[in-house]
């Protein structure tokens, strides 16, 4: 490519997927979506007047409500069983997924089944909670987005009803969502962004106790922005890549990224190195808290050739640990979804030929020591034990 | 929706999705996720239709729709348009004949492997060719910003050309 105007020939040209027809009844899917929405708020209404006029007691003891076992009573979507796979047992299992960018599912542990769940959910570790984040856009008032927690069971059972929102000040978007949670499940990091769309770096950053239901800021070091972050195997303090805000936001063929602890009164620790630019993506500790799983993204040869790669860096001692292995798919592109499976094994959802899979990635040496089919088209994926399932949901574990 | 208007919003589907479409597809790199946004986006449409038929802008509103959807998905799903695909580019192997087709394939999983926010632009700019004040206007930020996100999507296209020029060269 010699010049834009040569890339605007190229683009003029570019050969289209066969299969890339609008869906088949696309205008009546429009209105029915439509309809949807205006019925939801109807029934919003409906709801709220009623409470109204039944009084706030009964509503908010929930006298009455039978209590014996689940009873999914806003929803009845599930994801289709035939597309569920079973690897046929073993010790982790997929805890919830996106499905694309608008579909999240979450694991009722009680059933084994996948439901449909309204928002973008993230299950905490413990497996008892889950923070949720609803972004809506309208084309006349801009985005619309709120943060909130709710008991897990009651969310599978109640929907939006079961969420208590959370108040942040600010606009809070959950991203990088898999490293949110502190890893004993009480807490969670709440990130709050400018309304600036360009800004990569977190506004203010809070720390959401569960049990106690506070909200409390973690100071965010002086002049200093912070790209990424996840919580230190104590539960209690965080790692974070730090860099100065007058350098923006980087550029993208520097080679290293700075790791920093942080406590809650924003002092950093002594600085860590990793591997990647200022897009490198923190994920989480290991299970034993020595190994810390990071993504970034190589743009010179130095680092291995352009693509995706992840790696490990040993916390007790700041030194990379090998191997980086690539996460570039067959098709080019590269996946992010990243879990731990064990303190020595990485779960990661991949492309392979046309087919997605689940991988188990050995940090020894790299190697894949087991592949299997899944879900196609996860966008984030969520990684906790098997256990306690029921009997007819075993087999879902990997 | 009155039948009129239904009627209206029918005819705009079936003639503007395929350039939706097309549209959808360069920013997600997916042909079931570009189905999905221009769904979200009629639907968002459709519920304004009497609105935005009275300024006689419906496809300015769901390609707006659309862009922006995709400008702000960072935040929730930074990496999904790097994650989601439901079938790998294929890519021409028979270059001696078709190396032009090729080049064109290459472009598409080029693209995909922009930072997302970079490919956006780089489509609205060189694929819809679009100026940069009307970039900046239907995403919401400068002409500055525009022109530097071009520019380092430019920049990004032509080292991964070179890289996978290089990868071929050392097969050849």
């Amino acid at each position: 490519m010699k010049d834009e105007r040569e890339l605007v020939d190229e683009f003029r040209d570019i050969p289209f997927p066969p299969d890339l027809l609008p869906v088949h009844d696309a205008a009546d899917s429009a209105l029915r979506r439509n309809n949807v929405v205006r019925g939801r708020r109807a029934l919003i209404a409906v709801v709220a007047v009623s409470a109204l006029f039944i009084g706030g007691s009964m509503w908010l003891n929930r006298a009455g409500v039978p209590s014996s076992g689940p009873s999914p009573s806003y929803s009845s979507s599930y994801f289709p069983e035939a597309e569920i796979p079973r690897p046929g047992g073993g010790p982790m299992v997929l805890d919830g997924f996106a499905r694309g960018d608008r579909d999240h599912y979450l694991l009722d542990r009680r059933t084994g089944r996948y439901q449909g769940v309204p928002y973008l959910t993230v299950p905490s570790p413990d497996q008892r909670t889950v923070l949720v984040n609803e972004l809506t856009q309208d084309q006349e008032t801009g985005i619309h987005t709120r943060v909130g927690v709710a008991d897990r069971e009651e969310y599978l059972d109640e929907g939006p009803a079961a969420v208590t929102w959370i108040e942040t000040g600010g606009v809070t978007f959950l991203n990088e969502p898999e490293n949110l949670w502190s890893p004993d499940g009480a807490k969670a990091l709440i990130p709050v962004y400018t309304n600036e769309p360009m800004a990569q770096n977190f506004a203010k950053l809070f720390r959401y106790d569960v049990a106690a239901g506070t909200m409390t800021e973690i100071p965010l070091p002086a002049g200093k922005g912070i790209r990424s972050v996840t919580w230190a195997a104590d539960s209690n303090t965080y790692l974070a890549t730090i860099g100065d805000l007058s350098s923006g936001p980087g550029d993208p063929g520097t080679d290293t990224t700075e790791l920093r602890p942080l406590d809650n009164n924003g002092a950093m620790g002594a600085a860590m190195t990793l591997q990647g630019n200022w897009r490198t993506l923190l994920h989480r500790v290991s299970p034993d808290g020595r190994y810390l799983l990071y993504e970034f993204r190589a743009n010179s040869e130095s680092q291995g050739g352009i693509g995706g790669y992840f790696a490990t860096i040993d916390l007790t001692t700041g030194l990379k640990s090998t191997p980086i292995v690539n996460i570039d798919w067959d098709n080019g592109l590269y996946g992010q979804n990243l879990a731990w499976y064990d303190a020595n094994t990485i779960a990661r959802y991949s492309w392979i030929g046309a087919t997605p899979k689940l991988e188990l990635v050995s940090l020894t040496d790299g190697t894949i020591l087991r592949t299997m089919d899944c879900v196609s088209s996860i966008g984030t994926m969520y990684v906790s034990p098997s256990a306690g399932l029921p009997a007819e949901a075993a087999n879902l574990g990997f | 929706m009155r039948a009129e208007y239904e009627r209206e919003f029918r005819e705009f589907v079936d003639t503007q999705s395929p350039a939706l479409l097309r549209v959808a597809y360069l920013l997600s790199g997916d042909v079931h996720l570009a189905q999905d946004l221009v769904q979200s986006a009629l639907a968002a449409c459709a519920r304004r239709w009497h609105r935005i038929r009275d300024r006689d802008q419906p496809f300015a509103y769901v390609r707006k729709a659309l862009y922006r959807s995709q400008y702000n998905a960072w935040r929730t799903r930074a990496r999904r348009p790097e994650s989601v695909v439901a079938a790998p580019p294929e890519h021409d192997t028979e270059r001696d004949h078709a190396e032009d087709v090729a080049t064109r394939r290459d472009l598409l999983a080029d693209l995909a492997r922009l930072p997302y926010r970079q490919r956006l632009i780089v489509v609205l700019r060189y694929y819809e060719d679009r100026p940069e004040a009307e970039v900046a206007a239907v995403l919401g930020i400068s002409t500055g910003g525009v022109r530097s996100q071009a520019a380092r999507g430019i920049a990004n296209l032509r080292r991964l050309r070179a890289a996978s020029e290089n990868r071929t060269e050392a097969f050849r």
